[in-house]
């Protein structure tokens, strides 16, 4: 039989060029790091509050711990601690001197409370969030992610009161205390 | 002085070794590609440091940006039984193409008079229809005429307690910029009604901020587990 010899008769490996193929695989590489999905959708659980009217949750709050956080727009948060004679404050999202700082100093306070007698041990820091009409989804989200951040097991999300809703107003008025 | 005399190299390289591992880390890729799950509607989620994976066999509303509403459950056993119940009840005809379409289609966002027409569609008009879809019609009252969104979920139920599977959990896959109390609310109080308080945020992860309360439980946790 005879051998198919090369061209001039020497005898060198047969070479195929690699690169067009290289470039290829680089191509459909690219493509399938794009189109997998590389970060995982999770899911923030939440409970809310059960709606039956025998049971009346906020009476039983105690006034020293309670913070009532309201949502306003733009991300803008209003808060007040307490029940009756409240100041309203306003504060942010931001990771500085925003709600996380409140809530940590709130915290620090109700334990304080705690060790001194003045409140129970069973009276944790209880955290009423109201959403004004204003505030977006997000916005929630966030401050629930808060309460699990700073490790509040106690907090509520309820309908906001036409009283809360003229807190913000009279807040944006320029007058942040209001008696009750 | 003698010149030193340099070998003459080709400058090609071998493109072998260079093929093979590209070959490799494309292999890869295509055996881990998971591409996104089809949707109806575009829904940016918010974030949460929630490290928690989606439970399996949900169901899942869906509230874009200006609060129209979609709805879709996570199996498909459960969802073929659903929309047998709901062509039954509904007297909707629908034939077994459309049916089939409901049960291996993304969410539903229309209300029960236009779901045949809605169904009779191909999956590239769907979603062009689901640009302008109206949503499942939802509100906060109890009536099932009016909240169907309320309808769909009581069938699913049902179905799901006949099946005698166990009871589907919720997910909420709301875009952040949604508002909270005209339309998302509208998602929570029906559920509310039905007796349904714990459900789940579909989130992106965030990284969790450090010198914070759970920054320190992690920390202990990780630490715990070496």
């Amino acid at each position: 039989m005879a051998e198919i010899e090369s061209k001039g008769g020497k005898k060198g490996t047969p070479r195929v060029d690699l690169t067009p193929m290289v470039d290829l695989n680089l191509l459909l590489i690219t493509f399938f790091m794009f189109t997998t999905t590389l970060s995982k959708p999770t899911a923030m659980e939440i409970n809310m509050p059960f709606k039956k009217e025998n049971v009346e949750s906020q009476s039983k709050v105690k006034e020293d711990a309670a913070i009532t956080i309201l949502l306003g727009a733009d991300r803008k948060l209003y808060y007040y601690e307490g029940l009756e004679n409240i100041e309203v404050k306003q504060t942010t999202f931001d990771n500085d001197g925003g709600i996380r700082d409140v809530l940590i100093d709130k915290k620090k306070r109700v334990r304080a409370l705690q060790a001194n007698g003045t409140l129970n041990a069973g009276d944790e820091l209880t955290v009423l969030i109201k959403p004004d009409i204003t505030c977006t989804t997000a916005d929630v989200v966030d401050l629930i992610d808060e309460m699990t951040i700073n490790d509040i097991k106690i907090y509520s999300i309820t309908d906001i009161t036409k009283e809360d809703q003229d807190f913000i107003a009279d807040y944006e008025r320029g007058s942040s205390s209001r008696p009750k | 002085m003698p010149k030193l005399k340099m070998p003459k190299k080709s400058t090609s390289i071998d493109m072998t070794a260079l093929c093979d591992f590209t070959l490799l880390l494309l292999t890869f890729f295509i055996m881990s590609a998971k591409f996104k799950p089809q949707e109806a509607v575009e829904v940016v989620t918010p974030s949460s440091t929630s490290t928690k994976e989606i439970p399996m066999g949900f169901i899942q509303i869906t509230v874009d940006k200006l609060g129209r509403i979609f709805y879709t459950v996570d199996n498909v056993k459960l969802k073929r039984n659903l929309i047998d119940e709901v062509n039954k009840t509904k007297n909707l005809n629908l034939s077994e193409t459309e049916k089939n379409n409901f049960v291996n289609g993304p969410s539903v966002g229309v209300p029960f008079t236009k779901l045949k027409a809605y169904l009779e569609l191909t999956p590239t008009e769907q979603s062009r229809y689901d640009k302008e879809a109206s949503g499942v019609p939802t509100d906060t009252t109890k009536s099932f005429t009016t909240n169907e969104l309320m309808y769909w979920i009581n069938t699913t139920r049902y179905q799901a307690q006949i099946l005698g599977m166990d009871q589907p959990r919720f997910v909420i896959k709301v875009d952040g910029q949604t508002p909270y109390v005209e339309q998302t609310n509208r998602v929570i109080s029906t559920l509310g009604k039905l007796d349904i308080y714990r459900f789940s945020y579909i989130t992106n992860q965030k990284p969790i901020p450090p010198g914070t309360a759970l920054w320190d439980k992690a920390n202990a946790a990780a630490a715990g587990a070496k």
